[in-house]
């Protein structure tokens, strides 16, 4: 900032205190002092507390238009380097939805999926996953392992989320954060599901079970499950059930595909 | 005059200069369809970025009188921009003799058999009442109905719309007046007075605005209330918006004395927006833009949408920044209403970059804007917009509203590192200085986490509260807060 910046600065600065001052109190009970030199308000009016809203909005309008960048506050250290890729933007978009409730189920193989493929999960939605922990420790122990020395970074750089700076050991007793075991036969899993729906027995009442089948198939048999569901016959009672396992199915499957297409790019070609 | 004229000829038809350089960019024959002229006449049909395609159409073989126009726009300049770009376009040998359009041959039959009876005046004067007919049952929009002729005056104003108008001006004034006059009283009896505190007071003195048809100010009124008591500086903002507010209702008391643009800005800012054909009807800015953010207020039962785009160099008309530097970003502000509760349709979405004429609207500064032809399809883009420095972005803030007091946010992208400020506030930094960032701001942990304590390209708004961030674009990835 020049000097002749400062001094206007300081000088709008002054004047401002004095119209706050007297405004507060009232042109009636406390006379408006004359103006500081160069802050004379045009025309002037015979009106004090006219007179005072003139000189405001000359002198609040430089203030506005004036403002300067504040000197930079210490900053926060750098987080400690990742190598990581970060996983791919569809697979970021699919635990965007998860964290936000859409078929979360599907959560502990996203993380699986992550870990296996070696990459970070998406920076923006870190503090999610942490802030997600501080209320399920088997998760946190899963998603710290994750996130790793970023974690504990980010807790001390945000000390307002009350995030710890270790992961919560969990209760002994407590069932770990894991995808569901597969079935040992996906192909007489897939059919019972379908033939749910062809007896009329896939009631919302019965999604639960129904979902938990689905996230634990052998992905390999997610295409024909996703093609017998969109042919499902349509039943009053089974539609909302068919269409959440549809989407369940999908989004397993967009998440597995989206995993294997950036770990298949980033690997150097063969030969 | 069955001799084509040239484009010279045609340019010194236009009504202004704003709509000759409108007509410019659609005299290309992808815009027209069906055009054709024989040796009286040229018309065709131009495709509208929406709804259906105008029906345009000259008569030129009126030798002494000069051409007579049709077009069924709502604009109300004669010529309008789409007869401008048809003769444009049969100037240049992009219009091919053909059959009329039965529009056409019915306009031109009726012009036809009217001068035959021996008055030519009275043949406009025909046509130009039985559009008019028309125009009365669609209402003011469906103005550009009618033939036009620039021999023939505008028809003088319908008494009881004159008479509506100068009421309305009236209730304008008083309603004015009574703001500045209360005002005036909130500082004679002083801030500290228990009545501003409740919002009741300040309800009052909008709803009379909302009568005196100023809602600009009216919505500005309510949003001075919730700063009431917010902390424990609260007079300070307060009196600041009282002393805009002032500002304004005298300003709009006295806009024939204001320079044009201050005059408009006024305009907008007390709630006399301009008509968005008339917006569309002005010279566009042709340019790729970048969605780079959207936010969202409720203002009563409306939510407000405001979607930034930003290209880059000097593009609106007069100043868009103080810098005059043809690496800077040029703003536009799209506005999207829809009633509280409802879904409001996002016609653009963050993180896409399309090609577009956008449209300005008049004010001090082009910032709002509406987007009229476009060019492209949307298609995504990881780049936002030249991130600059927290002081150049100031800069450019303040330039702004020194040229439109009243502004009451801007648009930045600043490649900056969150910073904490203590207290849960956070501010963005760089070498050139920090901005606070407007609190409370749940997001904050976003951008911690993304930046890694390392410069991000943030856009938001500056506001009197602060900075509110909206987008994030870092590592090819564009993050919507």
């Amino acid at each position: 900032m020049t000097d002749v910046a400062r001094q206007l600065a300081e000088s709008a600065g002054n004047e401002w205190s004095i119209l706050v001052n007297t405004a507060v109190l009232g042109t009636d009970r406390r006379p408006l002092p004359a103006p500081a030199a160069g802050w004379e308000s045009l025309p002037m009016s015979d009106d004090p507390a006219l007179e005072l809203l003139n000189r405001a909005a000359a002198v609040a309008t430089a203030r506005r238009a004036g403002t300067q960048a504040a000197p930079p506050p210490l900053p926060i250290e750098p987080a400690p380097p990742d190598p990581r890729p970060v996983s791919p933007p569809i697979a970021a978009d699919l635990l965007d939805r998860m964290l936000r409730g859409a078929h979360d189920i599907l959560l502990p193989e996203w993380m699986a999926l992550c870990s296996v493929a070696g990459h970070q999960p998406p920076p923006h939605l870190t503090p999610t996953l942490l802030l997600r922990g501080r209320r399920n420790p088997a998760f946190d122990t899963v998603a710290r392992a994750l996130i790793g020395a970023r974690a504990g970074w980010l807790a001390d750089a945000l000390p307002e989320l009350g995030l710890r700076a270790a992961p919560q050991l969990p209760p002994p007793g407590t069932e770990s954060f894991l995808p569901p075991a597969r079935p040992p036969n996906s192909a007489a899993a897939v059919t019972a599901i379908v033939e749910v729906f062809l007896d009329r027995s896939a009631t919302w009442a019965a999604a639960g079970h129904l979902r938990l089948a689905v996230a634990a198939v052998d992905p390999t048999w997610l295409p024909a499950l996703r093609l017998e569901l969109s042919r499902a016959p349509f039943h009053a009672t089974t539609e909302r059930s068919r269409i959440d396992l549809l989407g369940l199915a999908e989004t397993r499957l967009a998440m597995i595909i989206s995993f294997q297409t950036a770990t298949h790019r980033s690997r150097p070609p063969q030969g | 005059m069955s001799v084509r004229p040239t484009h010279d000829q045609v340019l010194a038809l236009a009504p202004d200069k704003a709509a000759a350089a409108a007509a410019l960019p659609i005299a290309v024959p992808r815009a027209w369809s069906a055009a054709g002229c024989d040796d009286g006449a040229v018309w065709g049909q131009y495709i509208a970025a929406a709804a259906e395609p105008y029906n345009v159409a000259v008569d030129l073989s009126d030798d002494v009188g000069g051409p007579a126009y049709r077009c069924n726009c709502p604009s109300r300049k004669i010529p309008c921009k789409h007869v401008l770009a048809l003769l444009l376009l049969q100037a240049g040998g992009g219009v091919a003799p053909g059959r009329r359009l039965s529009f056409a041959a019915e306009w031109l039959q009726r012009r036809s058999s009217a001068a035959r009876e021996g008055n030519s005046a009275a043949a406009d004067h025909t046509v130009a009442t039985h559009d008019g007919g028309e125009r009365a049952e669609a209402g003011d929009k469906a103005l550009g109905g009618g033939a036009r002729s620039p021999r023939q005056p505008l028809p003088g104003l319908d008494p009881a719309r004159q008479k509506r108008q100068l009421e309305r001006f009236e209730r304008r004034r008083v309603g004015l007046q009574e703001l500045d006059r209360w005002l005036a009283d909130r500082v004679r009896a002083g801030l500290a007075a228990a009545e501003l505190s409740d919002v009741a007071t300040w309800d009052r003195v909008a709803a009379r605005l909302v009568d005196a048809q100023c809602g600009g100010l009216a919505n500005r009124v309510k949003r001075v209330a919730t700063k009431v008591g917010q902390h424990h500086r609260w007079h300070e903002d307060v009196l600041e918006e009282m002393a805009l507010l002032h500002a304004l209702a005298v300003s709009a008391q006295r806009t024939s004395s204001l320079p044009g643009d201050l005059a408009d800005g006024v305009h907008a800012a007390t709630g006399l927006t301009a008509a968005k054909d008339d917006v569309l009807a002005g010279v566009p800015t042709t340019a790729r833009w970048i969605v780079a953010g959207q936010s969202r207020t409720r203002e009563d039962r409306i939510t407000v949408q405001r979607t930034w785009l930003a290209t880059f160099g000097p593009g609106g008309p007069g100043p868009t920044n103080g810098a005059g530097d043809a690496r800077a970003v040029t703003w536009a502000m799209v506005l999207a209403f829809g009633v509280f509760g409802n879904e409001l349709v996002t016609e653009h979405s963050v993180g896409t970059a399309f090609e577009a004429d956008v449209h300005w609207y008049p004010g001090g500064i082009a910032l709002r804007a509406l987007v009229g032809r476009t060019y492209s399809e949307p298609v995504p883009t990881a780049s936002g917009p030249r991130a600059s420095t927290v002081a150049e972005g100031l800069r450019a803030c303040g330039w702004s509203l020194a040229n439109e007091p009243w502004l009451e946010r801007y648009p930045m992208c600043i490649r900056a590192t969150p910073a904490p400020l203590g207290n849960g506030c956070w501010s963005l930094a760089d070498g050139t200085g920090s901005v606070a960032v407007a609190a409370p701001f749940p997001r904050i942990a976003e951008i911690v986490s993304v930046s890694g304590g390392l410069p991000v390209s943030v856009m938001g708004e500056w506001s009197a509260d602060g900075f509110l961030p909206l987008t994030l674009f870092a590592g090819g990835q564009v993050i919507a807060l």
